[in-house]
């Protein structure tokens, strides 16, 4: 715990008021700054993410009319229509800078970042220069990413998921050639920068504690974080390594995933003897964890925002702690439900059938503890309360339709309809991204010492709100008519012909949502300079950062924090306000003990 | 602003549900109505989980709703100070359990069904009707001769067609399925039948369209850039109609262009 | 050959479309206009840029007036294409002065066509909210265009949205909706094959450079796979059957599932492509090699002392005779693309199929050995002594930089490997006899017209029983050719090329299983 004492942290950084501009601001060692820089950087490519899905919307509303910009730029002789490898790589893109550029680091690096000290009462990261360079292996990332732009078919287009032989055999689609050893590329280094990420935020949270902040006092952020560390640094490296074989596969000659005898664009048959079913293994054994990764850190964060807009303590702190477990420890073995179809060994299917269903217990235990935390509190519709209540709005819808992919009789069905693309979003979309959203004008005053104008920021959620409905909903009444995913042109078929005017509506309604960012965007930079300044706790809150300053200095904390309780104390009959600081002593009745004594033995 | 964000919340969730109830009338539900025994089943699955859902969704919106309103009251009393109840986890523990447990428990056997050859019918696993070859971006099918048993390899009697699979009706049937280049996956939105068709790999599948008509086949997974173009159609023929359609298609390909004087290129 | 203002192009009118009005037919994208969509473009040949600027200017005037663009179709009635439209006339009427309707006589087929079109479910004459448009060919509103709004099927009169001051006199011919085949077509071609085909059908769509074989470029009008004799041009027949069956071993898909109408039109409009593109294609050999009105050789003229005067002076005798240098060229495409659909030039074997018995299979592996070994190589994989050597570029008389064999559009191509089964022009015995037969022109397959037939069929007997060969089936017969050639004094056969050939063929063949052979 030394590290955390207010004493030692002076005299290791007693130069650190006379940084320079670069080192301050740019290559800051600061957890707070790389926390603000994951921030804005990744709600730029919130932005690029959101553009490429607006593509992918265009086409499926008005197939091969010209592509607003897109087309007179790239397309100007075919009357500006699209390529349908242009298609294919508009989606592949855009999850892949959504999954890949925005929900990983914004929650993890961003917001992990920045509140992880600030929570645990610690005056910064375990390693400080492994967390600057987790947030500069971001731009090479990014870098390899749009450079995959400028290669042949305008970019990798064999899917996020990227399944060989498809992703493996450059013939076998336009942008499988150079675009996409690079976009390879930039997954393995978004891998590097999370693996560095999750390294730290291990030691820290396990490390740096504040005296009196045993385990089961932390927030249950700093257990969505610490969770997801974990999840990260045990299955990305079945990616990387996966990621590297397919590398080896496309660069190397080498057939891990590739099967002898294919012949693929007229080539010369493949000589292999790999299977490409092992790619799916080794993907979704990261990918499907990389899920609750997606959702671990939010469902945190919303647990904090909803007791704090309730003014109540959360309903079930430990139950909440123990699914959040659960879900990660299921999140293993639930990865073969992405491939009830793909013909792997039927009896895996009913295993992991089991497993997924499992898998929702804990997720509903979790949504009965945040409506019991909001019943009988005492709640105010400002603008984080009302994204955190559509965030467990959403994510019942994203729950529940999860079960009728989870039996794969029904599953056989639906599977690569539009259903999952409805389920997934509602889930990322709905549920994560309004828990980010919360997130962010949540903690907004403690990053910048400002607050968010609220007037904005409703008129921000209100549209949101209204457009992911409109754009996500009608997606399952699409998958329930049997409409495929990642189809250029769904209307070529006679059975999906009139579905055309409901596509058309959710575009308009992914138009409405795309452009209500833009509220954000303003709102953000325009609080920055003339949102109201605000003190320490401009929320009422509990947890630990609320002692800090606004924005807090280096170092954190002007005293080393002391933690007395839970951060979920609200309207305890102990006090008169209807908060209780983490930090506040009260001396329990009939006793004078000192603060020091009370505080020693808690942690070991 | 209280009551508007209350009934904002409350009217999502309503317009969501009366979305669905008019679906099927308005020709947003399922293309059709399941034309096989195992696709009535699934039907019947997912209807089942639709319920249980839908209750589930219900009940848990109106019980935030219902806390919404409860707890934005402008009085000046203070929040019930109340960390959980033991109780109340237990029983929310304990019934999702159970459901989530029946819902998996009671889907086994479809699946055993739909998957495990050793379950497949007896009739379709003797004589598989054909070999159907997903390439980007066709399906190609060849049927062996009338009075063959369909091989692995390809045979010199074997009748090929493209895009246009012809089964019996009313009867169990059984394709072997396989890929020539990536993984494409054999759907068949009617009959409820979807299958990977994965590289390296022949996988039996089997249907049964109990009416006679023509089904949509497509490929429901990225194959490239042509992913949505692999049309095709499953076309489900009475007993002697399909013997019939065989041997028609044996003449169509032994043609010889010599009889019929020229106007043989008339399909 | 003068657009006039409406776009309508007096012709004269061939036999047998005499009936067809000549249009222009706009097509605006829908769409939102506040991103203004770029308009879609033919592609300008190589050749036309490289004349010199007034020449080239005129060129494609020229094909703009008589195609018009991908946005406005023109149809040019010289050319042997069904634009579509439903031919009518007038009959003698008592309705005077100013009217808009008038009584109308289709014959048998046009009738049915115009009932199946406009008449609805509940037994009326729809013609749309903006009626459906007729253009007059002959009588006082010859070259007017005006727009049916209604029907009256009892007296049998048309209503029309355009006041007439008098009435049409009876046996005034008429097109309803002209060019919709053309522009249903146009339409289709857009969605489903423009990606590859390109615009202009110049086989350099977006996605293109991604495929392997190229996609074709229809703009010489040549085509591999077709049923007709040597020299001839393809039928509809067998654009039809190639866009309904797909050409296996390339990216040409089956689009079995289009309808009947849908293909008549998307192959009409193919044809059209590639008229348009032959005609310009002609018209700068015409320029280039006849008149030599490239930049070039203009340049090397005035540099060895021709006066930039008398230069000009001959473009602009060539720029002045430019309609009717097209409309000569054109005469004589359209005969030849008339021709084709003729019964005459389709190749119908004189015999039957010989039956498929060993001693026919036989005889055609010695013709195959005779005619084929040099490019199918000795076990048919594809792999004879041409694909080794370096061959000469027809048109530049100059040796390609990579050895192997080129198509005609500059494409390397390999001999099919016929151990794989794979038979891109249709695998039923009539098609491998037309593929003999007629050769396959563009790759340079040679063609066998003047073989015996019967010859001809034990080939194709051979050539289908190639996958299915078993190892030393024909070592015998081999011999035997080997041995009469000796006799007759021919060359040595190379025994150790032929080894060698089989070895590789037996280490594969187990190597590789199942994927390789297919339909």
């Amino acid at each position: 715990m030394s590290e955390a004492h207010p004493t030692t942290h002076d005299d290791a950084h007693g130069h650190g008021h006379e940084q320079g501009f670069v080192s301050k601001y740019i290559f800051s060692t600061d957890h707070k700054v790389i926390g603000i820089q994951f921030l804005v950087t990744t709600l730029l490519m919130l932005m690029v993410g959101g553009a490429l899905a607006l593509g992918v919307r265009w086409q499926l509303a008005f197939p091969w009319e010209s592509m607003p910009i897109v087309g007179p730029m790239l397309f100007s002789g075919d009357g500006g229509q699209i390529s349908p490898e242009f298609y294919t790589m508009l989606f592949t893109m855009h999850a892949t800078v959504m999954i890949f550029l925005v929900i990983i680091p914004i929650l993890a690096g961003a917001f992990g970042n920045f509140l992880i000290p600030l929570m645990i009462g610690a005056d910064d990261m375990a390693f400080p220069v492994l967390n600057m360079l987790s947030y500069w292996f971001m731009w090479p990332a990014i870098t390899c990413f749009f450079a995959s732009f400028f290669c042949a078919g305008n970019g990798a287009a064999a899917g996020w998921t990227s399944y060989p032989v498809l992703s493996a055999i450059a013939e076998s689609a336009p942008g499988s050639g150079m675009a996409q050893n690079w976009w390879l590329l930039g997954v393995t280094l978004v891998g590097v920068s999370s693996m560095m990420g999750s390294v730290n935020y291990m030691t820290t949270i396990i490390n740096m504690r504040a005296p009196g902040m045993t385990l089961f006092r932390m927030p249950l952020t700093i257990w969505g974080m610490f969770i997801t560390a974990i999840l990260q640094a045990f299955a990305l490296p079945v990616l990387t390594a996966a990621g590297f074989m397919l590398v080896a596969d496309r660069l190397l000659g080498t057939c891990f995933f590739i099967p002898a005898g294919l012949v693929v664009n007229n080539a010369d048959p493949t000589v292999g003897g790999g299977q490409s079913l092992l790619w799916q293994h080794l993907f979704w054994f990261y990918s499907h964890p990389a899920v609750y990764i997606m959702l671990l850190p939010a469902m945190g964060m919303v647990s904090d925002m909803l007791s704090a807009a309730a003014r109540k303590p959360i309903f079930g702190y430990k139950p909440m702690v123990y699914s959040m477990a659960a879900i990660a420890g299921l999140g293993f073995i639930v990865w073969g439900h992405h491939m009830f179809t793909s013909g792997m060994n039927p009896a895996l299917g009913m295993t992991f059938m089991t497993s997924t269903m499992m898998i929702a217990l804990p997720s509903a235990i979790k949504t009965f503890n945040w409506i019991g935390t909001i019943w009988g509190g005492k709640i105010e519709f400002n603008t984080f309360t009302l994204n955190s209540i559509a965030f467990v709005s959403m994510f019942v819808v994203g729950g529940l339709s999860g079960i009728f992919m989870a039996a794969v009789p029904v599953d056989i069905y639906i599977h690569d309809t539009y259903f999952i693309v409805a389920h997934f979003h509602y889930v990322l979309f709905g549920a994560t991204l309004f828990g980010v959203f919360g997130a962010i004008y949540f903690w907004y005053p403690k990053m910048f010492g400002r607050k968010m104008n609220d007037t904005l920021g409703k008129w921000h959620f209100f549209l949101t709100f209204l457009g992911a409905n409109g754009t996500f909903f009608p997606m399952h009444l699409l998958g329930v008519a049997g409409m495929p995913r990642r189809y250029a042109n769904p209307y070529l078929h006679d059975y999906l012909e009139h579905l055309l005017p409901m596509n058309q509506f959710m575009t308009y309604s992914a138009i409405l949502m795309g452009s209500a960012q833009f509220l954000l965007l303003f709102n953000f930079a325009y609080s920055l300079f003339y949102g109201e300044k605000v003190g320490r706790n401009p929320w009422k809150a509990n947890g630990l950062e609320w002692t800090a300053p606004s924005p807090p200095g280096h170092g954190n904390f002007d005293v080393l924090p002391v933690c007395y309780r839970g951060p979920y104390e609200y309207s305890s009959p102990l006090v008169e306000e209807d908060y209780l600081l983490q930090t506040e002593y009260i001396p329990p009745e009939g006793q004078k003990e000192s603060k020091e004594e009370h505080a020693e033995p808690e942690h070991a | 602003m209280r009551w508007f964000w209350i009934l904002f919340f409350a009217v999502c969730p309503i317009a969501a549900l009366v979305i669905c109830i008019i679906a099927p009338g308005m020709d947003w539900w399922f293309p059709s109505e399941a034309g096989s025994p195992l696709g009535e089943r699934i039907d019947s699955l997912f209807h089942l989980i639709l319920y249980i859902v839908t209750g589930t969704f219900i009940g848990t919106q109106i019980a935030m709703v219902f806390v919404l309103w409860k707890s934005s009251k402008q009085d000046d009393e203070r929040a019930w100070f109340s960390h959980g109840s033991h109780n109340l986890e237990v029983i929310w523990t304990i019934v999702p359990a159970g459901i989530l447990l029946f819902i998996a428990l009671y889907q086994m056997d479809v699946w055993a069904e739909y998957r495990v050859v050793s379950n497949f019918p007896k009739e379709a696993r003797r004589a598989p009707v054909a070999e159907v070859m997903a390439r980007q971006f066709e399906w190609r099918i060849r049927y062996p001769e009338p009075g063959r048993i369909l091989q692995i390899q390809a045979q010199p009697t074997d009748l090929y067609a493209v895009n246009e699979l012809i089964v019996p009706a009313a009867k169990p049937v059984m394709i072997y399925l396989k890929t020539q280049d990536v993984q494409h996956s054999f759907f068949l939105p009617e009959l409820r039948v979807k299958q990977d068709a994965v590289p390296g790999q022949i996988i039996p599948v089997w249907f049964e369209a109990t009416k006679p008509g023509e089904y949509d086949l497509v490929c429901a997974e990225l194959c490239g850039w042509g992913h949505y173009k692999m049309g095709a159609r499953v076309v489900a023929l009475a007993e002697e109609e399909f013997a019939a359609a065989m041997e028609q298609l044996e003449t169509e390909q032994s043609d010889d262009g010599f009889a019929e004087s020229g106007d043989d290129d008339e399909e | 050959m003068r657009l006039s203002s409406f776009g309508v192009l007096p012709v004269s009118i061939r036999q047998k479309i005499k009936l067809l009005a000549v249009l222009c037919v706009g097509f605006v994208l829908t769409g939102c206009d506040a991103f203004s969509p770029p308009e879609a473009k033919f592609v300008v040949r190589e050749e036309t840029t490289e004349l010199t600027d007034d020449v080239a200017d005129s060129v494609e005037k020229e094909l703009e007036s008589a195609f018009g663009t991908p946005h406005e179709l023109v149809a040019w009635l010289k050319l042997p294409i069904d634009y579509g439209g439903i031919p009518g006339a007038t009959e003698e009427s008592d309705i005077e002065g100013p009217l808009n309707k008038f009584p109308v006589a289709f014959d048998a087929e046009a009738d049915e066509v115009f009932q199946s079109q406009f008449r609805e479910e509940d037994g009326e004459f729809h013609f749309g909210e903006r009626g459906t448009r007729l253009d007059w060919v002959t009588g006082e509103y010859a070259g007017q265009t005006m727009h049916v709004t209604g029907y009256d099927p009892e007296k049998n009169f048309l209503t029309t949205r355009e006041k007439m001051e008098i009435a049409p006199a009876a046996g005034d011919t008429f097109v309803l909706s002209a060019g919709d085949k053309l522009k249903a077509g146009r339409a289709l071609y857009m969605e489903h094959c423009m990606h590859c085909h390109g615009v202009s059908g110049d086989g350099n769509g977006p996605t293109a450079p991604y495929l392997n074989p190229r996609p074709r470029d229809y703009r010489l009008g040549q085509f591999k796979f077709k049923s007709t004799k040597p020299a001839e041009k393809i039928r509809r027949d067998d654009l039809s059957r190639i866009i309904k069956y797909g050409i296996p071993g390339t990216y040409m898909p089956s689009f079995l599932l289009l309808e009947e109408d849908q293909l008549l039109a998307l192959v009409e409009y193919v044809r059209w492509l590639s008229m348009r593109g032959e005609l310009e294609y002609r018209a700068d050999q015409e320029l280039i090699l006849a008149s030599g009105l490239t930049e070039e050789i203009i340049d090397e003229r005035i540099e060895d002392g021709d006066t930039p005067e008398e230069i000009q002076e001959e473009v602009d005798d060539a720029v002045a005779e430019m309609p009717e240098l097209f409309d000569g060229l054109a005469e004589g495409l359209a005969e030849s693309w008339a021709f084709a659909e003729d019964e005459e030039s389709l190749i119908v074997p004189t015999v039957a199929r010989v039956p498929d018995t060993f001693e026919s299979r036989a005889r055609g592996r010695k013709f195959f050995l005779e005619k084929c070994t040099n490019c199918h190589g000795y076990n048919g994989r594809g792999n004879g002594s041409m694909t080794e050597d370096f061959q000469e570029n027809e048109q530049t008389k100059e040796l390609y930089p990579e050895p192997g064999l080129f198509d005609i559009w500059g494409n390397p191509i390999k001999p099919r490997n016929l151990t794989k089964g794979l038979y891109r022009g249709g695998r039923r015995p009539i098609d491998l006899y037309r593929r003999l037969f007629g050769g396959i022109g563009p790759s340079k397959m040679p063609n066998f017209a003047t073989t015996d037939p019967s010859t001809l069929w034990d080939t194709v007997n051979y050539v289908m029983h190639i996958p299915f060969e078993k190892p030393d089936e024909y070592t015998e017969v081999d011999q035997e050719y080997f041995e009469q050639k000796k006799a007759a004094g021919g060359e040595e056969p190379k025994t150790a090329d032929r080894d060698a050939d089989s070895a590789e063929i037996k280490q594969t063949s187990t190597g590789t299983t199942e994927s390789s052979d297919q339909g």
